[in-house]
């Protein structure tokens, strides 16, 4: 059956869920207590996707894929759980709209893309790696981002958050699996990784879809977010670096898409476009809240 | 010439342009832009701040070599496209039926041992496929356009970058962008706009009649709101400025920005023998028996937390003026000749400043219209992509011997499993 690891991570996911919420006597138990445990989860099917490709483990794949499904599907519980309980506390609001609940939306993205993916992929081996990023990057919010459930100011009060927010991820989302992808083309040609890695022209093809696909929601996400701005502060583009470092990654991934249709750039020099594009993401995303002030200020840990 | 225009016109400008461009707008980010001169001198030391307003990093985004580039970014892009437009074209006209039928791009055979009409009955009826009329010399051609208009959907997108500019530098021209600083009870038409000294007067003017702050249980804000009247010769209208839902009248666009909040002193005032409550505010001055003008000139916050307001009293038919400090609780008495008169500071009322930014954009409509040729062109670009598939049937004495092939734009790959498929329909299905 071609969907098993989706059906059986699904009953996982739902399992988990009642045993935690059996384990704190409540139908809804606390979001972030679900939110780590998908991080755990993540975790895992990273080291089990690990072993499967170093060890050969044919098994590996479908036992990666499934725990990496419930992973998945136990995050968007945690999601929907958080959406109620800000109901709970008196002002509902979609919950995207926070450093920790960017971070762990971010996390669905990764993840999610690359299950979609996983369908149409010849292997499953990059499940280690970008389970690996999303695990990290779940834990990072659970380390360093500020879980409580607290009110929306009100320049964060727009339907234009929402549209804002799912388009960025799920860009970022796309640009992440990219990047895994580029790392993977990068020892593909080192001899003692190339029996376990499929051919670099399917590496190549598919870092490229993806970029393209990212570079869709990261334009629409520039867009949105332009509207937004126009709507709160009356100025579509003020060149705040939040803005300014979206668009130095949209003109990366521009430029690499260009490159490859015009000039025919293929293999490395895509895998390092790749990688380097990825870092712009990261610093958009993190270093401008860390290391630079602008308008995006209520995305910092300590707001 | 022809060497320049050709440079302009070249991919590989283009690509070194996009990166470039990022390059650039990297600077802009690592420095606090749009301060004055003297505050790079003094952060940044004398040597690297005048390095810095040397190449207008402080101002990068407008600066020259910035602009340049997006400009020739901009040259780039539209000499691209125009060079390029009439291939697209040439490729979105061109008739599909003109094919050599040996000559099928990606081709793939098989044989089959059925009835020619039958299957070409099922390549036009259930395919779907184009039947060419004209002679074809052994056989029969079928072929079928997808998404054919999407040869020029690429053009969209370039286009939309060229509307985004073009309304920016509207904006920039024929636009502007201030504050309106307006406190509670006052009437105003007169815009600050930012970086420059000149007030802007509009033809209309706006009324704050208050200013709500909504909280939220925890003492966290919710909701910052201005409730205005606008008030244009004869026409009163009232609305509400709140963050996310600015006020629109004649393309002016009022935004909520910031609020600051200013005493109002409630201060007795005793003349001779008779005692008057009165409040005194910076707005207007206060007037005692058509003779005495009272004005709040400045207040401060003194160290112990209470404020201390500094009041200038001025004799209007002498022009003579008195100065005097006023703290609750001390009465402070001045004399004119003979004439004595007493303040004293009851207690304070806060009122409240709305600072609203005030916006004039013609270019938005462009720039919206930019976003979405952006949005349609990618989605055509992503998901129409411009395929045509050819089937040659070619009967003879042993069956049917079928050539398929196809050509796409962009996603040469996929083909050949498109093409796979199409032979098993026809092997299994005709």
């Amino acid at each position: 059956m071609q969907f098993k690891n989706f059906f059986i991570g699904c009953i996982l996911a739902i399992l988990i869920y009642a045993l935690s919420a059996f384990g704190t006597h409540t139908l809804l138990p606390e979001n972030s207590l679900l939110f780590s445990l998908s991080t755990f989860i993540y975790l895992l099917a990273g080291i089990i996707y690990l072993i499967y490709w170093i060890f050969k483990w044919e098994l590996g794949a479908l036992v990666g894929s499934t725990i990496g499904w419930s992973g998945f599907i136990l995050n968007f519980l945690a999601f929907i759980v958080r959406w109620i309980q800000t109901h709970q506390a008196g002002f509902g609001y979609i919950p995207l709209s926070n450093l920790y609940e960017s971070l762990v939306f971010f996390g669905l993205c990764t993840a999610g893309i690359y299950l979609f993916l996983e369908f149409k992929l010849p292997t499953k081996i990059f499940g280690s790696i970008v389970f690996l990023v999303a695990s990290f990057i779940m834990s990072y919010a659970s380390l360093k981002a500020d879980a409580e459930i607290k009110p929306l100011l009100p320049a964060l009060k727009s339907n234009w958050l929402i549209a804002h927010v799912i388009t960025c991820f799920l860009g970022y989302g796309a640009f992440a699996v990219a990047f895994a992808l580029g790392i993977f083309y990068l020892l593909s040609s080192k001899s003692n990784f190339k029996n376990y890695l499929p051919s670099p022209t399917t590496l190549d093809n598919l870092m490229y879809r993806l970029i393209l696909f990212g570079f869709f929601w990261l334009s629409l996400g520039i867009i949105t977010g332009s509207v937004w701005a126009e709507q709160a502060w009356g100025s579509y583009w003020s060149w705040d670096p939040k803005e300014t470092w979206s668009f130095i990654t949209w003109l990366i991934y521009g430029g690499t898409i260009h490159a490859r249709l015009t000039r025919g750039w293929r293999g490395k020099k895509m895998a390092w476009l790749s990688i380097i594009g990825f870092a712009s993401v990261l610093f958009t995303y993190f270093g401008v809240n860390f290391l630079l002030s602008g308008l995006h200020s209520y995305a910092t840990p300590n707001s | 010439m022809k060497k320049i225009v050709d440079f302009l016109a070249s991919a590989k400008l283009a690509i070194t342009l996009f990166f470039i461009l990022a390059l650039f707008s990297i600077f802009g980010t690592l420095l606090p832009q749009g301060q004055p001169a003297q505050f790079y001198l003094i952060k940044y030391g004398k040597t690297l701040g005048k390095f810095i307003l040397l190449l207008h990093l402080n101002n990068a985004y407008y600066s020259w070599w910035y602009v340049a580039t997006l400009f020739l970014f901009l040259i780039n892009l539209t000499i691209c496209s125009l060079r390029r437009l009439p291939i697209s074209l040439k490729l979105f006209k061109w008739d599909s039926s003109e094919i050599d039928p040996d000559k099928i791009p990606n081709k793939m055979s098989l044989k089959l041992n059925k009835d020619v009409t039958r299957i070409n009955a099922f390549i036009s009826n259930v395919l779907n496929f184009k039947k060419v009329e004209k002679e074809i010399k052994e056989g029969y051609l079928f072929f079928r356009d997808f998404n054919r208009w999407s040869y020029l959907s690429v053009y969209i997108v370039h286009l939309s970058l060229v509307f985004i500019l073009l309304g920016g530098l509207i904006g920039v021209i024929w636009g502007f962008k201030g504050n309106l600083v307006l406190i509670e009870g006052e009437t105003s038409n007169q815009i600050m706009p930012f970086g420059k000294k000149e007030p802007i007067f509009l033809d209309f003017y706006l009324k704050l009649n208050k200013f709500t702050i909504e909280l939220y249980p925890n003492g966290m804000p919710k909701e910052y709101i201005s409730n205005v009247t606008v008030i244009d010769k004869n026409k009163k209208i009232d609305a509400l400025i709140k963050v996310n839902h600015p006020l629109q009248y004649k393309n002016i666009t009022f935004y909520q920005a910031s609020y600051d909040e200013v005493p109002q002193f409630i201060i007795s005032i005793e003349k001779n023998g008779k005692k008057e409550i009165k409040t005194l505010d910076s707005m207007l001055p206060l007037n005692i028996d058509n003779k005495y003008d009272i004005f709040l000139d400045t207040y401060m916050r003194h160290q112990g937390g209470f404020l201390v307001a500094k009041i200038r009293i001025v004799n209007e038919d002498t022009g003579e003026q008195q100065i005097g400090f006023l703290v609750e609780g001390k009465p402070l008495t001045v004399n004119f000749g003979n004439e004595k008169i007493t303040f004293n500071m009851e207690g304070v009322k806060p009122l409240y400043m709305s600072i609203l930014q005030v916006k004039k954009d013609p270019g938005v409509v462009l720039v919206y219209l930019g976003f979405i040729c952006m949005i349609l062109g990618l989605l055509a670009v992503y998901f129409f992509e411009p395929k045509t598939f050819w089937i040659y049937v070619k009967p003879d004495n042993k069956g049917v011997l079928i050539n398929l092939g196809a050509k796409a734009k962009r996603e040469r790959d996929t083909l050949i499993l498109k093409l796979q498929d199409l032979a098993k329909k026809l092997e299994k299905e005709a």
